[in-house]
């Protein structure tokens, strides 16, 4: 097991920053942290770096209790850009491939590779206050991967990044975890989470919610689903006849559009079908609505992430 | 010793580091230098009325001091408007018969002036009258006799007599200019200290602190490599200027050089110190840059590094007794007068007891790498 998180709590005089939160991370996993501002997720990844000391409970990673050795196994990406200015981008790579013990060739080959994989090697000579905000998110990144860390923890890592650039660093936290990278992700972004996370955990107010894969928790958390119709005429006399059928909860009309809410469990979409096209009603279009992390988030703390 | 290496490279890299290093106390005491009156030509006006053989002979052994003395002669009816319009420093005539007088052993005397007030010409008027002093005595000895007279003249002047040609103002205004010159020194030494060791919170602004303590290196070795690192950068600037100073502006410092390069080290670590306190306290790069300006220059110029200290009114002598500055400057201007370093070993005491207080200080606020 790559970490074992026990029943960890940090209280800042009367408020609860992180209530008795116990998680495990397997090997080659991408955990995906969501939370709103405030959550408790920054602290929750400070006592895992040990930036700050637990009140109660226990993290073991590697098995271990944090140590020199263990630190060198780990990686962190900070969610500001903590890179020194004064260097060029090159000099900061090997400034913290130095301070975790890398040496010598070794240290070099080390810093080639990891300025190659974040895409700066051509332009390693320029102080990264030359960088753009992409290239300045890559640069924190190849920090935190030149010793090739086993855990590496991300904290908010595409803020303030155009989509390209996003979508980059996506692809290399990606290929980090194909090379056998451990990965503990916090984002804002619901559809990063989703696209590359294994595993998901949502805090709020200091708690885990929940955790699981990103299906299990729209499962478990979604009990409805949402069908939209769009129709050409006779809109009135669809609402009649949709209403009695099995598991639909609600409608609702919106222009020439029916939405039907129904039970999730139950597949009515093509009794639905059959009774309008029975009925001449003709069906311009039909939108299923996907269940999202997002809806999921949103049922579980009856807020949004961003709120 | 990652940090303290990255520490130097960053400190170097920051053209307003090398300006505070070199710069200033170069450049500040190359204008005193040239400023000052220890090595400028006087200029002499004169009138020979008499202009007989002894009185070539004068004006010959005034020219021989060309590297002190420019001659020019001039017409009398010019000499006052010359001498206050600063054309010349002073003037001489020599009226008509003093030499016949000088041979005859009478009183006889030769008209110097220079505007009233000033003692710059001084040493010209001392220079003047040594020797006719001596032509006197000679001219006593010769009873009359012109050519026993000159003969002796001839033997005085080839005599075997040599007179050290020492430039006006001597050892003491040269101590003088060196002691400024550390001053000099001492500010450019506090102000690269100060802007060094803004770096600690350049790190926690930048986040680099934070980053650095989810590293394997300890914050207690982030911290002492940190002040070794301004420790170095201090040893290096205080070499390399005293030996600027020393080789390349005629600043002696030969004997003192090694107790110079010491007592500096001492008042580097009380700049640090003070640096690091300032920066454990403070929470933007801006406030500190406020702070060091207030801060910096009433010590400078407490301390004595900008004038000399005796020219304060003892209410602020008394405020400058309590600085880190003044113990420097104290200590410096001993060992520049020749004095033992061990006559400074208060000035060293109190020098390094404040740091380690200061440094104590310093490193009791708590450390919150998460901050």
């Amino acid at each position: 097991m790559i970490l074992d998180v026990k029943k960890i709590t940090k209280k800042y005089n009367k408020l609860v920053a992180v209530n008795d939160i116990s998680l495990q991370l397997e090997e080659n996993e991408i955990l995906g942290l969501l939370g709103p501002n405030g959550a408790g997720k920054s602290t929750f990844i400070n006592m895992i770096l040990g930036l700050t000391k637990v009140d109660s409970g226990t993290i073991e990673i590697f098995e271990k209790k944090l140590n020199r050795i263990i630190k060198k196994k780990i990686g962190y990406v900070p969610q500001d850009i903590a890179v020194c200015n004064e260097l060029n981008a090159y000099d900061n790579v090997m400034f913290f491939g130095k301070l975790y013990g890398l040496r010598g060739d070794k240290l070099k080959e080390s810093v080639k590779k990891a300025m190659e994989f974040t895409g700066l090697w051509e332009r390693r000579k320029e102080s990264p206050k030359k960088y753009s905000g992409g290239m300045k998110r890559r640069l924190n990144i190849a920090c935190a991967i030149v010793h090739e860390p086993q855990l590496l923890i991300m904290d908010e890592p595409t803020v303030g990044v155009d989509p390209q650039s996003r979508n980059n660093i996506l692809e290399t936290i990606k290929k980090l975890n194909e090379s056998g990278t451990t990965v503990i992700y916090t984002s804002h972004y619901m559809e990063e989470i989703e696209e590359i996370c294994t595993k998901v955990a949502i805090i709020d107010n200091g708690e885990l919610i929940i955790e699981g894969t990103s299906d299990s928790i729209k499962n478990e958390v979604l009990t409805e689903k949402l069908v939209r119709l769009q129709l050409e005429d006779e809109i009135e006399k669809s609402i009649e006849l949709i209403n009695d059928i099995e598991g639909v909860i609600s409608l609702s009309i919106s222009g020439d559009t029916v939405t039907i809410k129904s039970k999730k469990e139950i597949d009515n979409l093509a009794i639905i079908i059959e009774k309008l096209v029975k009925a001449n009603i003709k069906i311009i279009s039909i939108n299923i609505e996907q269940p999202t992390l997002e809806a999921a988030f949103l049922s579980l703390t009856g807020k949004t992430l961003r709120d | 010793m990652t940090i303290l290496f990255s520490n130097i490279k960053r400190i170097f890299k920051n053209k307003l580091n090398l300006i505070f290093m070199l710069v200033i106390p170069v450049l500040l005491t190359v204008v005193v230098i040239v400023g000052s009156s220890g090595g400028a030509v006087y200029k002499v006006a004169y009138i020979d009325k008499d202009n007989t053989k002894l009185t070539e002979m004068f004006l010959q052994e005034l020219q021989a001091k060309s590297d002190t003395i420019k001659l020019v002669e001039c017409k009398e009816e010019d000499i006052q408007n010359s001498l206050i319009n600063n054309q010349f420093d002073c003037s001489i005539i020599i009226e008509s018969g003093f030499t016949q007088q000088v041979i005859e052993g009478k009183e006889a005397q030769v008209d110097f002036y220079c505007i009233e007030g000033t003692n710059a010409t001084e040493p010209i008027k001392i220079s003047i009258s040594s020797f006719f002093n001596s032509v006197k005595t000679i001219g006593n000895s010769a009873q009359s006799d012109e050519e026993v007279f000159y003969a002796c003249m001839e033997k005085y002047l080839n005599g075997s007599i040599q007179i050290e040609n020492l430039k006006f103002g001597g050892q003491e205004e040269g101590t003088q200019r060196r002691t400024l010159s550390i001053g000099f020194f001492a500010m450019g030494l506090m102000l690269l200290m100060m802007s060094a060791t803004t770096l600690i919170l350049k790190d926690k602004e930048s986040n680099v602190f934070t980053r650095i303590a989810t590293t394997p290196v300890s914050l207690k070795s982030y911290f002492i490599q940190n002040i070794l690192s301004f420790i170095l950068v201090s040893l290096i600037q205080i070499v390399v200027v005293l030996l600027i100073l020393w080789k390349g502006y005629q600043m002696d410092f030969s004997g003192v050089f090694l107790q110079l390069v010491l007592l500096s080290l001492f008042f580097a670590l009380s700049c640090i110190s003070i640096g690091i306190i300032i920066s454990r306290y403070a929470k933007k790069s801006s406030h500190v840059n406020a702070f060091v300006t207030l801060l910096t220059m009433p010590m400078l110029m407490l301390g004595g590094c900008l004038w000399p200290f005796d020219y304060m009114p003892s209410t602020l002598q008394n405020i400058g007794k309590f600085l880190p500055t003044r113990w420097y400057m104290q200590a410096a201007t001993n060992v520049l007068e020749g004095k033992s370093l061990s006559s400074c070993y208060i000035q060293m005491l109190l020098l390094l007891f404040s740091s380690i207080i200061m440094l104590v200080l310093a490193f009791a606020k708590k450390v919150n790498a998460a901050e």
